[in-house]
């Protein structure tokens, strides 16, 4: 099932309750998705300054993937979440190389996102697990969007939590409500090219074919568009990057959600209910209509 | 004019099935009229009530609201999220904002009334009575209705009466895409004075035209011609 949704707010200054009210959104729909919460959120960018997430379920694996991000580049900041790590490291070096080096500390490690301005935090559960390991409440930037997956086409643990990423290509990020039905046919097309998949997850596959669809000159609104037709399954999705939010829905609306739009800010959700859990007023809701793409300029 | 009993109920913290429990209740006594506050866009308020009974709803409602009623009349002030007056058999519901997906599925009779927009696969396989949209609709609007009559005053997307066996569907505004098997005909004589008054009663302002739709019945018998297809579906 899974459950999508999020804020962000207008003014790109922050200082607003974006953590906080996210945290409710996705409270509201922990029933859609028990198994892991994640969420994108917009950082500040600073020349040579990387936001990386890493999953490493395995035991000590995250002292391991802290202490080579060290000697790959500097490390300034850093949460090991128990499965997951975050750090904001200075890197000059080609990104390639450093997933790469991280990926090969074991099978469990796995670079889930590399990002200039987006950065991904996820975990096991509920959102209070994000609250607990990573102080969701406290974010006061611009953008929370999140997801919670009940997971279907691949295993429930860190590396296919969503929200997922195309790990070569900064702040590019999707949250992905549904299945992708011809998701091994587009796999193996998009590996035949040259990509690299990090998780099994059917939904790693939109990230992948908006990069694809970008590197091909298309915009990326035109991508997303492409994405409705070239999809086969039923999916919305939220896709963040450093510049715009969008929602995508295909050709039959099988996938609810509803946004929600003041002057301030657009909150959006799978369910009406947590939507008004979140921003706490009575908020009118429209949802976007079939094979539709709603895109919104930071 | 002497008030009409009301029983107020304050949704706030109280449990859906205590809410559920007092309307019913409320229904078996015989009061007329139960008005509710602070709905907060909670789902299920006000469903499987059997008894003729006025619901008013002061706010936005969640989902499958005036569920599985019978005989239920029911005002909501504010928008309603999926599947609002689902498999009502006789009743009224009129929603004063928007309709998420689904508005009013399988009905076997009554009315339902959206004065905004409502999403995709409203009147889905609508038995029975009569569904009216003020503004517009979404995709696949009146999917296998089997008979009833739809009022859609604005625009329709794709998909508009796709796989309909028998009844109307009357479209002010334009249509994106007819569904299959659905074919624009003549009303019948007296049959849009009958619409323009229904829309005169809930004050919903009656667009220029109407054009009246109906299945084409192409889809009603086996056709031998399609077999190669059949073969290859199956």
């Amino acid at each position: 099932m899974c459950g999508v949704g999020g804020i962000f707010f207008r003014n790109p200054d922050g200082n607003v309750p974006s953590g906080e009210i996210a945290y409710r959104i996705l409270e509201g729909i922990y029933r859609r998705g028990p198994d892991s919460t994640g969420v994108a959120v917009l950082q500040p960018p600073e020349k040579d300054l990387l936001y990386i997430g890493v999953s490493c379920q395995g035991k000590g694996s995250g002292a391991h993937v802290l202490e080579k991000l060290d000697e790959l580049g500097r490390v300034r900041e850093a949460t090991d979440g128990e499965g997951y790590i975050r750090a904001a490291i200075t890197y000059t070096g080609d990104n390639t190389a450093l997933i790469e080096a991280i990926d090969a500390l074991g099978p469990d490690v796995r670079v889930s996102s590399v990002g200039r301005t987006v950065e991904v935090l996820k975990h096991m559960g509920g959102v209070e697990n994000l609250e607990k390991n990573f102080h969701l409440k406290n974010y006061r930037g611009q953008l929370v969007m999140g997801l919670t997956r009940f997971a279907t086409e691949s295993r429930i643990d860190f590396i296919n939590a969503q929200p997922l990423s195309a790990r070569l290509t900064s702040d590019l990020v999707i949250m992905h409500n549904g299945h992708i039905t011809n998701f091994h046919y587009l796999r193996y097309s998009y590996e035949q090219l040259g990509y690299t998949f990090g998780t099994a997850n059917d939904s790693e596959v939109i990230a992948i074919m908006l990069v694809d669809e970008m590197s091909k000159g298309l915009s990326f609104e035109e991508a997303l568009k492409k994405s409705t037709t070239l999809l086969d399954g039923c999916f919305t999705y939220i896709a963040v990057t450093d510049k715009c939010v969008a929602v995508v829905k295909d050709p039959y609306a099988a996938k609810p959600l509803v946004v929600g739009e003041t002057d301030e800010f657009v909150a959006m959700s799978s369910d009406c209910q947590s939507l008004r859990e979140g921003v706490q007023t009575d908020i009118d809701v429209w949802e976007p209509g079939a094979g539709e793409v709603a895109l919104w300029q930071l | 004019m002497a008030a009409v009993e009301t029983l107020t109920i304050d949704c706030e913290g109280k449990p859906t099935r205590a809410i559920n429990a007092a309307i019913r209740e409320a229904a078996d006594k015989g009061t007329p009229q139960v008005e509710l506050l602070n709905t907060q866009a909670r789902h299920n308020i006000g469903v499987s009530i059997l008894k003729p009974i006025h619901l008013i709803y002061r706010g936005h409602v969640g989902y499958y609201t005036v569920g599985l009623c019978d005989g239920v009349t029911a005002e909501i002030h504010g928008s309603c999220g999926w599947g609002v007056a689902d498999n009502l058999m006789a009743g009224e519901v009129v929603v004063h904002g928007n309709a998420a997906t689904a508005v009013a599925p399988s009905i076997r009779g009554g009315r339902v009334v959206i004065k905004g927009n409502a999403g995709p696969r409203a009147a889905v396989s609508l038995k029975k009575g009569e569904i009216v949209i003020g503004g517009n609709a979404g995709y696949m609007t009146g999917f296998m209705m089997q008979n009833g009559r739809l009022i859609i005053c604005g625009d329709s997307a794709a998909g508009l009466g796709d796989s309909m066996y028998q009844g109307t569907i009357f479209v002010g505004g334009k249509v994106t895409e007819l569904g299959s098997g659905v074919t624009a005909v003549d009303p019948e004589p007296g049959e849009m004075d009958d619409v323009l008054a229904t829309l005169e009663r809930f004050e919903i302002k009656a667009p220029k035209t109407l054009t009246k739709y109906q299945s084409d019945r192409s889809l009603w018998h086996f056709n031998k011609h399609d077999f190669a297809a059949w073969k290859d579906v199956l």
